[in-house]
């Protein structure tokens, strides 16, 4: 479904104006949507039967839903599915009908606050991507770690996975309080991990985002995955106990989607380390933290929300303070003490436009503030250490409302000696063992080279440079059967 | 019956599947494909949620999709696509299949094109797809249900849930409680190009409980009662064998205990003894995943990972001891009773599901696998191909996978334990990338003195190097198996249900707490 913006909003606001006129209704809002997503998947292996390009994919939806407050004070919600037709106003408003119940928390629909000065941001060539091109484009990112292995001519297997979304995303909303508003974002995204199959293990990730395809460089994302697994030989393991460590961008990015849990429902479910901490000291001074959504190239960037209100820049952490959660319009109404926090992050879901959902609370950019360090002045920082390159599987540990979690360090890690990296460190070899209080409380050193990054699964974008902590809690683990 | 809600019923899809049969057909003689097949799934459900007493929301749904494969070329490469369908969408059920089909046979050709340039630029490894053989069939099934979850009313839901959470709000020590009904029903329907034609029906139930304590420390917890039935599974006929509302109170006033209850301390090499609900979890990431075929063959590296009992071709654990003699997994898709998220007639490839003994007595046997995997290890296919949805891709998931039961009555275990700690209840893993090494943390531990259950910790969990404790396994008989509903893996997440679960357990690992 290739509708572009005006027509979606022509949709929207006729959808608008046939509940509107519906019995009962007291205020409406109309939101459509569209989703195209390719997926690329690259899964090779030298030894083993493999494909190379194992999915070339394509995921589509599209559709509708209204947003009711009745009269009577209840709410509801409907859609209608791969539908833009009258036939699908009436599904959605009927469904909204039967499923309206009285949530004592719903006061009313948002209200417009502002209009966008970000627009453009998205890329035709993604919107109307070239089959062929894109296919030979997600095998650039194995030539590239092909070439790489093949000049080192080390005789060994070699196992490269990893893969090419590219994903267009469309939204019109328009409501009974004002609002009109569209927006369309495009994501491009190449992620590759080589491993070098020897004894030890080496494994090397990469990966590179921008909004438009143009920009994204498979070939040199292919590259860097195998280069980086090329250092891994000859790796260290090394003993149980806390260490000063450098962390990579990865691995900033898994602390934060694992416990930097912002949003209001969070709170209000105890489901945060974060519940009561406003205006506390939760940092070292040099930690900021902040969502900024109209970010040129960045993946999270958006113009409006799924509420239809414009997206400004918000400080979330200001010099190792927090400052506020991110709301949105339900939970900004709910209660008085969630006024303070201003309800600009409304969407459906982190990656892409839902019809189909009601609005949750999404960041868009969460942005780490940059400090002065290159990446070698961080490893010279922490002289004696580990840099982190990749972690996994990172879960909380001690409820929700812990700062605690664990996870296993993954490969692209190394051990540091005298301010230089002596070797690599042991893929699997290492669990950490942490809180999300000490990460923010022992930074001694923050990169200036940040960039975006998404992680497999994760909806939202986390932009950050390295990070060097004076205290990492680390214990050796097994690596295979002992 | 509403109407609205209803207007995609399952038996939509009963309706096409001849359409999209003759269909598929039609293109794969035309296209001569190597093999092509298509799904294509209706689902019905409604839900109502509850927060601290009041009710924030509810519905009465449909949602339908379709996806087809389609390999073809000199070498043989596959291409995908998957869309979402709508009411008025059947009415062109046809014209539909046949532009999906093109356009995966367009993302076939042109990946067997660079595929065949990769092959003739010498890169080793990359072949030409290959699926073992299986028979076609033509067939209907329906796993039974009593109680069809769309014959009630949403309102009662409604009711339900809200009472139901302004009853928990009542308990002390409670600060916030979320409870959520859900039932639907589900069926599917699956074609290929070798002349199959499946039709599965199902019904799921599915409420959901979360509570945060505020005690001396703050606890939260969210658990289910899951089960592939109809609302029978609301009054008691389920894995936990408690109405919605009991399981409800056991699982709020149990949190509120564990918030009074003292923070555990670690410590090394302890004797542990773990419940059913607990190896539910535990069979999941520790056994199930590895056991993958497609994690085996490193085809999950980046993203699900990879299985530490194999290496590569040469260097595996096949045949091999990696567990005690007391430690045998199976893969059941044929287990039918409470815990059975993973019972099916067929996978999303058309394979019969057949109970597999995947480890067995300590001895790494078989994987789960794909008829493509299962031509790479000269196996027959078992039936492990999966999907959440017919708009998604199939990848190996598990079905029900358990750990069997043993020899030793459970009193016995405790017994003949003087000194150890009994892990009750599932709560979150953590495992390395290939599960060589897990970090599991459990929703309450008691210490366990002279073979009797003492006092009750919180912040618990085990922490163990796998092999080194499948090596201490030791299984008492009284198997029980639970639900998962929320396994991701793939790209985009696939979240799948599935079951999984074993008897009391008793073996060696570190206690996680404080240090």
């Amino acid at each position: 479904m290739n509708m572009n913006l005006k027509e979606l909003e022509t949709v929207a606001k006729e959808l608008l104006q046939y509940a509107e006129k519906q019995k009962d209704v007291k205020e409406a809002e109309a939101y459509v949507s569209t989703n195209n997503l390719n997926v690329y998947r690259i899964v090779y292996h030298s030894q083993i039967p493999s494909n190379g390009l194992e999915e070339p994919k394509s995921e589509e939806d599209f559709g509708m839903s209204v947003r009711i407050l009745f009269k009577d004070g209840k709410y509801g919600m409907g859609s209608s599915d791969s539908s833009f037709s009258k036939e699908g106003f009436k599904e959605a408003f009927e469904k909204a009908v039967e499923s309206k119940v009285m949530d004592k928390d719903f006061h009313s629909l948002p209200e417009a606050r502002g209009k966008a000065k970000f627009s453009n941001y998205h890329d035709k060539k993604i919107i109307e991507t070239d089959e062929e091109k894109a296919i030979q484009k997600a095998y650039e990112l194995l030539d590239g770690a092909l070439d790489s292995f093949s000049k080192k001519k080390l005789n060994a297997g070699i196992n490269i996975t990893g893969e090419m979304d590219l994903l267009s995303s469309k939204m019109a909303v328009a409501s009974s309080k004002g609002i009109m508003a569209s927006d369309q974002h495009t994501n491009a995204l190449a992620t590759l991990t080589s491993n070098i199959e020897t004894k030890e293990g080496a494994a090397g990730s990469s990966f590179d985002s921008n909004t438009h395809l143009s920009k994204l460089d498979c070939e040199k994302t292919g590259k860097d995955s195998m280069e980086m697994a090329l250092r891994m030989q000859k790796p260290e393991k090394m003993p149980s106990g806390e260490y000063r460590v450098v962390l990579s961008k990865n691995t900033v990015a898994e602390l934060f989607y694992s416990r930097f849990s912002l949003g209001v429902d969070s709170i209000e479910f105890f489901a945060s380390p974060f519940v009561g901490r406003i205006n506390q000291k939760i940092g070292v001074p040099e930690f900021s933290v902040s969502d900024l959504p109209n970010e040129e190239g960045f993946i999270g960037s958006r113009a409006y929300n799924d509420e239809g209100n414009t997206e400004k820049n918000l400080k979330l952490v200001e010099n190792g303070e927090l400052k506020t959660y991110l709301n949105n319009d339900y939970y900004y109404k709910k209660k008085k003490e969630y006024e303070k926090y201003a309800p600009l992050h409304g969407f459906r879901s982190g990656s892409h436009r839902s019809h189909g959902r009601e609005p949750g609370i999404h960041s868009t950019n969460t942005v780490v503030k940059k400090g002065n360090y290159s990446d070698e002045e961080l490893i010279k920082e922490v002289k004696n250490g580990i840099y982190v390159g990749r972690l996994w599987y990172t879960y909380p540990v001690n409820g929700y409302s812990s700062p605690d979690f664990t996870s296993t360090i993954r490969g692209n890690s190394y051990i540091i000696e005298n301010g230089e990296i002596k070797c690599a460190l042991t893929p699997n070899s290492m669990r950490v063992l942490d809180s999300f209080d000490n990460f923010m409380q022992s930074i001694i050193g923050i990169g200036k080279n940040p960039k975006p990054v998404q992680s497999w699964g994760q909806e939202e974008t986390i932009v950050t440079p390295e990070i060097a902590l004076s205290k990492f809690r680390l214990q050796k683990i097994s690596t295979g059967k002992n | 019956m509403n109407l609205i809600a209803m207007l995609v019923p399952i038996e939509k899809a009963s309706e096409a599947k001849q359409t999209v049969f003759d269909e598929l057909q039609a293109f794969s003689s035309k296209n001569k494909v190597k093999l092509a097949d298509l799904r294509l799934e209706v689902s019905n459900g409604q839900y109502a949620e509850a927060l601290n007493g009041n009710t924030k929301g509810a519905g009465k749904d449909y949602g339908a999709d379709i996806g087809v494969r389609v390999f073809t070329g000199k070498v043989v490469a596959g291409g995908f696509a998957g869309k979402n369908l709508g009411a008025k969408d059947f009415e062109n059920v046809k014209k539909i299949t046949r532009e999906l089909l093109e356009l995966a046979l367009k993302r076939a050709k042109a990946n067997s094109r660079e595929k065949e340039r990769e092959v003739k630029k010498g890169i080793k490894g990359i072949y030409s797809t290959e699926f073992a053989e299986v028979k076609s069939e033509k067939i209907e099934w329906k796993k039974p249900y009593k109680k069809n979850p769309l014959d009630t009313d949403l309102s009662e839901f409604v009711k339900r849930s809200e009472e139901l959470s302004k009853e928990i709000s009542k308990i002390k020590g409670i600060a916030t409680n979320d409870i959520t009904i859900f039932g639907s029903l589900e069926r599917k329907i699956f074609a290929n190009s070798e002349g199959s034609l499946i039709e599965q029906t199902r019904a799921t139930t599915q409420p959901a409980i979360y509570i945060a304590a505020k005690g001396k420390a703050q606890e939260t917890f969210h658990e289910w009662i899951a089960e592939a039935k109809g609302l029978e599974a609301l009054e008691g006929d389920n894995s936990h064998g408690k109405t919605l509302e009991e399981f409800a109170h056991f699982i709020a006033n149990g949190t509120v205990e564990l918030s009074n209850a003292p923070a555990i301390k670690f410590e090394k090499d302890a004797t542990i003894i773990t419940d059913q609900w607990f190896n539910t979890l535990l069979s999941h990431e520790v056994c199930g995943h590895p056991l993958e075929a497609d994690r085996a063959l490193k085809r999950e590296t980046a993203w699900a990972g990879r299985a530490w009992w194999y290496r590569n071709t040469e260097d595996n654990e096949l045949g091999k001891r990696v567990g005690s003699e007391e430690m045998t997994i199976v893969a059941d898709p044929e287990y039918d009773g409470n815990g059975s998220y993973g019972n099916y007639a067929f996978d999303d490839e058309g394979v019969r599901g057949k109970k597999t003994t995947c480890i067995e007595n300590g001895i790494l046997k078989q994987f789960m696998n794909s008829r493509e995997t299962a031509q790479i290890f000269g196996e027959k296919p078992n039936g492990h191909m999966r999907a959440n949805g017919a708009a998604s891709m199939p990848i190996i998931r598990m079905s029900n996978v358990y750990f069997e039961k043993g020899n030793w009555k459970k009193e016995e275990l405790f017994e003949e334990t003087k000194k150890g700690y009994y892990i009750v209840g599932e709560k979150t893993p953590s495992i390395g990338e290939s599960r060589q090494n897990f970090n599991i943390t459990c929703w309450k531990c008691y210490r366990i003195e002279n073979g009797e259950i003492k006092e009750l910790y919180r912040n618990a969990g085990i922490e163990a190097n796998s092999h080194e404790f499948f090596m201490t396994i030791e299984a008492a008989n009284d198997l029980k198996r639970f639900n998962v509903p929320n396994c991701g893996k793939g790209t985009p997440m696939q979240t799948m249900r599935l079951g999984n679960g074993g008897p009391h357990l008793r073996a060696k690992a570190n206690i996680t707490g404080k240090r």
